[in-house]
């Protein structure tokens, strides 16, 4: 992103308090609470945390969608002038793929069994871009192999089960997006995927950044996939941002004891990155027992007085970057710097 | 394909062998002397020897036995005791009817239960628990409902108060207009029998693939829902309906046995029964071996619709 950008970011997404709930046999579980995030046009958000902390929830609620019989309990999703959430399912029908897609988290499964490939990809394309059957099919054939499928037409004619977990991935991400979409959710796209192939893929979320200017939101658990194509990381625990901000900046100066485990055995910012996030000790709570104050206060290190009864609000530790924590929101700067070193 | 129809069949012919000695032995123990039918009760004791030389009965069982296996394997299913008239024209004549009858009944059953299935499963998977339930208490009332009632009741609706169906008369393929008249109260029938089983296995089997991955991924797509329903949860969910058409095509045909009765159809039905109560011998064996080869073949070509409706089936 160039400075022009940064001085006056367009925003293409914009959620407020979001919070999403399923009702299970101990209470609600209260998958993601009251999440606020706004991701610039052309802007390449990370979603960072632990298994089961909320990330594709989030993801799948910014496009209304929930699994099973969970709910949005609240929050809105600003995209291109309107709330998302607010649509009439018609209008939702026709900006979902269009104007906002995702990439699903496990491609063995999110790709029908009894539609060819081409079907899958076309009939987007010509729903929402009123293309023809053979320029979308054209289209399609160029989709795939800018996602590095060696021999597109047969990928095409194939069905899912004739291909492998890899081309299944490439598939899925080349149908999301086919439209160009404003927002592109990722949920781990590049998981299954060897290093020549997610190379490729990153270079195409690159691409569709920069030069389609789509606001790119991906999750994932590699640090140095974070570090090498997000401009600002989004850290997530038992269903809430705990902390938020510029990758370097973070990644420099992480302001949430959580978000420091996470980094903890990230010897230098310059130095070799783990490819997976380490554990820390201890496990968060039950999403049906969120406790009143930060849900993190029985793992943290520095935990006050204060933590275990009282919510931390996200504050703003340097420009772009919040944290919501009890113990280093009065930390200086100098602190700071110490913690990092 | 053709290999495996035609292994399939091979694999059929000792089930046949077996069904083919069973009805053999069966027959004739149960009691009635065919000659006797046929002569009357107050023919004399030569001249009922007499008729049962002629028919082909006065040899030991074994010698029949074998006869009739040397002419079954020259596809002849001899003649019948009563009429002389050849066993496979009476058949002929007969399947035609029932298989239209079956087959167009088991076409309706699907017609109705496959849409009704598939808006209870999305009602169901919309939380309109109430618009499940209303239908689904339809398809339970009707799965109760006996067809020989359901028959007398549609005959005195349609046919004796509003004149729709003709119940009665000739069935004749010459007049098609007639004829479709004439079958239409047992095609509806038979339908209805079908619809309670066909509709449930439809909602459970839409009601689960509702909730795939894939079917999130169309949504996240922007599919309309009409096109997730019918292009992308039915589809995967068509090999339990398939099965269930199979089986329920097996019950329609015992079914069709009573409604062709109640409807005076001459189908194969009702040949069984006029065959079974007249003792005649050959048409009933050839009967039975129909319809064991009918079910038989159900499975072969439920097995071959799989591979039409399912890409990953294949067949082995
Ligand atoms: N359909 C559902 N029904 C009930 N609970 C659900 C459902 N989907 C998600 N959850 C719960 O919501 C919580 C968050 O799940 P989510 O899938 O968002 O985690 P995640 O951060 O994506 O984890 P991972 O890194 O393993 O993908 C989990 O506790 C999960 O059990
Ligand atoms: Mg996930």
């Amino acid at each position: 992103m160039d400075a022009s950008q940064q001085m006056s970011p367009e925003i293409a997404v914009e959620v407020r308090g979001l919070s999403v709930e399923f009702p299970t046999a101990n209470g609600p579980a209260r998958a993601v609470t009251d999440v606020s995030l706004s991701v610039a046009r052309g802007e390449r958000l990370a979603i960072v945390g632990e298994s089961g902390s909320g990330k594709s929830v989030l993801s799948l609620a910014l496009m209304g969608i929930v699994g099973g019989s969970g709910t949005i309990t609240g929050g809105e999703v600003w995209l291109q002038g309107q709330d998302l959430l607010a649509l009439r399912p018609e209008q939702l029908r026709r900006a979902r793929g269009r104007d906002i897609a995702m990439v699903f988290q496990d491609p063995g499964t999110s790709l029908n069994p009894v539609i060819s490939i081409e079907a899958q990809i076309v009939a987007p394309l010509r729903r929402h871009l009123g293309l023809s059957r053979a320029a979308a099919r054209e289209r399609a054939l160029q989709l795939l192999a800018e996602t590095g499928l060696p021999d597109p037409a047969r990928t095409l004619a194939a069905f899912p089960h004739q291909l492998s977990g890899g081309m299944r991935q490439r598939v899925m991400i080349a149908m999301a997006v086919a439209c160009e979409p404003t927002v592109l959710l990722a949920d781990e796209p590049t998981t299954a995927l060897d290093v020549t192939i997610q190379a490729q893929i990153v270079d195409l979320l690159s691409r569709l950044s920069s030069e389609r200017g789509s606001a790119v939101v991906f999750v994932t658990h590699d640090m140095g996939l974070v570090a090498r194509f997000a401009d600002r990381i989004a850290v997530m625990y038992a269903g809430r941002i705990v902390e938020s901000g510029p990758v370097l900046d973070v990644f420099a100066a992480p302001q949430h004891p959580y978000t420091r485990g996470l980094l903890a055995s990230i010897p230098a910012v310059d130095g070799p990155l783990p490819d997976r996030l380490t554990q820390i000790d201890g496990s968060p709570p039950p999403l049906t027992e969120l406790p009143a104050g930060c849900a993190f206060v029985d793992r943290c290190p520095s935990a006050l007085p204060q933590c275990s009864s009282s919510q931390p609000a996200l504050t703003e530790r340097r420009p772009g970057q919040v944290a919501a924590c009890w113990a280093t929101a009065t930390i200086d700067v100098s602190h700071r710097e110490a913690v990092s070193a | 394909m053709l290999r495996y129809a035609g292994r399939r069949i091979t694999a059929m012919i000792p089930a046949l062998l077996v069904i083919i000695v069973l009805v053999f032995a069966l027959l004739r123990m149960i009691p009635g002397d065919p000659a006797v039918f046929i002569g009357g009760e107050n023919i004399g004791p030569e001249a009922l020897q007499a008729l049962r030389e002629r028919l082909g009965l006065a040899a030991p069982l074994p010698q029949q036995f074998l006869d009739y296996l040397a002419s079954l394997a020259r596809f002849d299913l001899g003649r019948s005791l009563h009429t002389q008239l050849p066993v496979t024209s009476i058949i002929g004549n007969a399947i035609t009817l029932t298989a239209t009858i079956a087959i167009t009944s088991t076409v309706l059953g699907l017609l109705i239960s496959v849409p009704l299935g598939v808006v209870a499963a999305y009602s169901k998977s919309k939380g309109r628990n109430r618009g499940d339930g209303a239908l689904m208490a339809v398809v339970m009332v009707l799965d109760n409902v006996p067809s020989f009632w359901l028959s007398l009741l549609l005959m005195l609706g349609l046919s004796y108060g509003l004149g729709l169906f003709p119940i009665s008369g000739a069935v004749s393929w010459s007049d098609p207009g007639a004829m479709a008249a004439r079958l239409a109260l047992p095609v509806i029938v038979l339908a209805i029998g079908q619809v309670a089983a066909l509709t449930r296995v439809t909602r459970s089997a839409v009601v689960e693939t509702l909730g795939r991955d894939y079917v999130r991924t169309a949504r996240a797509m922007g599919t309309p829902e009409p096109t997730i329903l019918f292009r992308h949860a039915l589809p995967n969910a068509a090999l339990p309906i398939i099965t269930m058409t199979g089986l329920s095509f097996g019950r329609l045909l015992a079914g069709t046995v009573i409604v062709e009765a109640i409807f005076s159809i001459p189908g194969i039905g009702t040949q069984l029964i006029q065959a079974i109560t007249g003792r005649d011998y050959p048409v009933v064996q050839g009967l039975i071996l129909v319809y064991a080869l009918i079910f038989l073949t159900i499975n072969v070509v439920t097995d071959v619709v799989y591979t039409r409706v399912d890409p990953r089936v294949r067949l082995a």
